[in-house]
């Protein structure tokens, strides 16, 4: 098991490295040039002299491996450098932002489960009934109606017309209700179908005939034997539903104005922000790594035949 | 018994303190006065003040010097400083103060250098406590009006610098401004309270909050659910939001024409280098359209490069007229001739392009009216969507045919401007540069920042707006206005001609 985490880490480490080189040279040879970015916001005419000076001044004279090497070297140690708009230290922002976000995301992910999975285990009880019928129209609203739609839906109702929530910041929990449930939407109709049909597999399998024979009960056999199972596959689901849900905060942080990551991105994206869209990316790809990464020992935990493969 | 009283008092200056919540897109940043992004102009603008400041009708008004005079010779401003003011932290503002940040904004001048009076100053003289004495290299008529600007030419309280410097921070935004900055939570709001220990006239109301929602339909339904009063300054909502909220109880209003949006021509490159192109360009473009449909009203159509309002900007010169047939008919004259519905000369089709950024949604839709007003009379646009540090490298390296272009607005015109055009740096540069008169251009604008005879200047202005005019190096489309919506329940709410400034100070919340 030792050596199986080992290698996973390893790998984990590698695709970290390579996708630092990749992030690095995308946002270089795009095309885009952050010194005129930089001086256009700044107001500052673009002479020759002035773009000279802002170049130095923003560590862009410099070979690119030189600066890859600064990087990369100085992000080891979690120091991303200083945003060329906001002239201030990257780190504290960045995780002051991502904090917000995965928040949002875990309170998603909270109310994901908690109405999907009864979504998905009584629309297979009681499967080809009304609501069975229910819960696949919900989901086929839920895969097809974009957040960020969704989310001012729910401004416009809950906070313009009821008044109940408020509509914006940051603050209790009431301020992450109306954001949460729009990027949970898409999760939950997925994750409701995703459960009723592993409960519907899982109720064909001998076990269950054998447990109906011995005469155990149907509430025991569906609690027991049928629910753990079905379960099960949620471990997958729960990485890609944590994607998924961290994606979405990021495009509905702008909506909301919450102040997470994603709207941080998106200002430095505009400004070409090279340090900071660097640090970003990296942050992502850190995370997405770290979840499969956990996703792949949770199941070599559980599934003893994947760690010997 | 004291201590409730206290309490008591306390209690009652809350219940009646005013507060007015704005809708803002980023925080205010540090509010270094002597740096540029990402301080916000608006908040520099409530925090600091410098020696002058530009009025409302366009006039140099007293701010932090009661008076000034400039030396016969141009090349020295005695200001005699206001006594008594004090920055909010209760440090003195005097002569040394003046010095000090004098020395901080030359410590970093290479950051400044595109300010002419960067280049034109010479040193700072303290005569005494209350007297300083600017010398200039060589004479440099816009000085007050750069010593207006919001920065880099305000005082923040020495104290406040870091080693005498701002060039790397500072410690504290402490100036002398109506306003002080006591709060900030990163991305959620930005707080300004009323310094009650201002020389002038303090603010109506006692604090003001700046609340971060970049979202622009986000603001306007902050604005319904009461979340905030105030929205101010172009592109903070839709247009399309602004008529609609228009026809509400919401106080909507529109600032005067602030600066022009206009199309830059490349008089050196093929076919904007001929003269009749460029004529029958500017006939053919239905501005009333563009005004009404891409800017619903809100800006008005320009017939020239400056509107009236600019001091020295109105030519003795009639307007380009949208006529499309006169359009038509001037490059028939001038050999061009119909082949496949479009025109051609010497087997060339007449193909034009138009850099725009390919973000900005009003600059792709006046595009898109151009090409099709263009197709009537037979020239093909072409639309070149660029991202925008592309699109600022084809300003400055002249890879254009048709490019957007803007003038800054007040206190920049025309002066401070046009120097811009003498600068290879510039699109403006770039455009002029196919015109035998780039020349006289040059030597006028440069003899125009040198002049102190009012008619002179006058005379230069529209001289080199004449040629610009008659050589229709420029497609004036509309002029700029910045927008205001503001909550019923506030009173004394007002748009300004300076297009970076928000006027905070006469509004007041009604009981």
């Amino acid at each position: 098991m030792k050596k199986f985490i080992l290698k996973r880490t390893l790998y984990a480490i590698i695709c970290l490295f390579l996708a630092s080189i990749f992030i690095f040279l995308l946002i270089r040879l795009n095309g885009t040039d952050a010194v005129m970015n930089y001086l256009q916001v700044s107001g500052i005419a673009p002479t020759d002299e002035a773009i000279e000076h802002t170049r130095i001044m923003l560590g862009l004279n410099e070979p690119i491996i030189t600066q890859y090497i600064v990087w990369i070297k100085n992000a080891l140690q979690l120091d991303f450098g200083t945003s060329y708009f906001t002239n201030r230290k990257i780190a504290p922002d960045l995780f002051e932002y991502l904090g917000n976000t995965l928040k949002l995301t875990l309170f998603a992910l909270l109310i994901t489960f908690i109405i999907s999975i009864p979504f998905g285990v009584f629309s297979a009880i009681y499967k080809n009934h009304f609501f069975d019928y229910f819960v696949r129209i919900f989901s086929f609203l839920g895969v097809s109606t974009p957040s960020f739609w969704l989310g001012l839906l729910f401004i416009l109702f809950f906070s313009v017309e009821l008044n109940l929530l408020p509509p914006f910041g940051i603050g209790g929990i009431n301020h992450l209700i109306m954001p949460a449930l729009a990027i949970s939407f898409m999760s939950i109709a997925i994750n409701a179908r995703f459960i009723r049909i592993n409960f519907l597999q899982a109720c064909n399998e001998r076990f269950i005939a054998y447990a109906k024979m011995r005469g155990v009960g149907k509430y025991k056999i569906y609690s027991k034997h049928i629910l753990f199972n079905s379960l099960l596959p949620l471990i997958t689901a729960f990485g890609m539903h944590i994607a998924e849900l961290f994606g979405g905060a990021l495009v509905i942080e702008n909506i909301f104005a919450y102040p997470g990551v994603g709207r941080y991105a998106v200002s430095a994206i505009y400004y070409s922000d090279y340090p900071v869209i660097q640090a970003f990316s990296m942050m992502m790809c850190f995370v997405f790594i770290l979840i499969n990464l956990i996703t792949d020992i949770l199941y070599a935990i559980i599934d003893p035949r994947i760690r010997y493969e | 018994m004291k201590k409730l009283f206290f309490v008591f008092i306390l209690l009652i200056s809350f219940l009646n303190s005013s507060e007015l919540k704005v809708a803002t897109s980023k925080n205010v940043g540090e509010l270094n006065p002597h740096l540029y992004s990402p301080n916000e102009m608006f908040a520099q603008n409530m925090v600091y003040e410098g020696f002058v400041s530009y009025s409302q009708d366009n006039q140099i008004i007293p701010s932090l010097a009661t008076s000034w005079e400039i030396s016969e010779d141009g090349l020295v401003y005695t200001f005699y400083l206001r006594k008594g003011v004090k920055f909010s932290n209760g440090e003195d503002f005097n002569a040394n103060a003046v010095k000090l940040n004098f020395d901080a904004i030359f410590a970093n001048k290479q950051r400044h250098i595109s300010f002419a009076l960067v280049r034109a100053f010479d040193y700072l003289e303290v005569v005494n406590d209350y007297e300083v004495k600017l010398h200039l290299k060589h004479i440099y008529e816009p000085t007050l009006r750069e010593l207006s600007l919001i920065r880099p030419f305000r005082f923040i309280a020495p104290s406040a610098m870091i080693d005498n410097n701002t060039k790397d921070g500072i410690k504290a935004p402490i100036g002398t401004g109506k306003w002080k900055f006591v709060d900030t939570k990163l991305g959620v709001y930005d707080k300004f309270v009323k310094n009650e220990n201002y020389w002038g006239e303090k603010a109506k109301i006692d604090s003001i909050v700046c609340k971060i929602i970049p979202d622009p339909s986000s603001k306007v339904i902050a604005l319904k659910t009461k979340e905030i009063d105030y929205i101010y300054t172009d592109g903070e909502i839709s247009l399309e939001d602004f008529i609609n909220l228009q026809k509400s109880d919401y106080q909507t209003l529109i600032s005067k024409p602030l600066s022009t949006i206009l199309i830059a021509q490349n008089t050196a490159k093929y076919p904007t280098n001929d003269i009749n192109v460029r004529k029958a360009i500017n006939m053919a473009i239905n501005k009333d359209e563009i005004s009404k449909y891409v800017f619903y009203g809100t800006r008005p159509k320009a017939d020239f490069f400056y509107d009236d309002n600019v001091p020295n900007g109105k030519i003795d010169r009639s307007a380009y007229e949208y006529n499309p047939k006169k359009a038509k008919q001037l490059l028939l004259d001038n050999g061009w001739e119909f082949k496949n519905g479009f025109l051609e000369k010497d087997g060339k089709r007449l193909d034009i392009v138009i850099s725009y950024i390919g973000i900005n949604a009003e600059q792709k839709a006046i595009s898109e009216v151009l090409q099709a007003n263009l197709k009537e009379i037979g020239i093909n646009l072409i639309l070149q969507a660029n991202e925008s540090t592309i699109f600022y490298k084809r300003h400055r390296n002249g890879e254009f045919e048709l490019i957007f272009n803007a003038t800054w607005g007040a206190p920049y015109e025309p002066e401070i401007f046009m120097a811009s055009m003498v600068a290879p740096a510039h699109a403006d540069y770039m455009a002029q540069i196919g015109l035998k008169q780039k020349p006289l251009i040059d030597e006028n604008i440069e003899k125009l920042s040198k002049t102190m005879n009012k008619d002179e200047k006058s005379k230069l202005a529209k001289e080199i707006l004449t040629i610009l005019h008659d050589e229709a190096v420029y497609i004036p489309i509309v002029y700029h206005t910045n927008i205001c919506v503001a909550s019923p329940k506030l009173k004394g709410v007002k748009t300004s001609i300076l297009k970076y400034e928000i006027p905070f100070d006469d509004i007041e919340i009604k009981e």
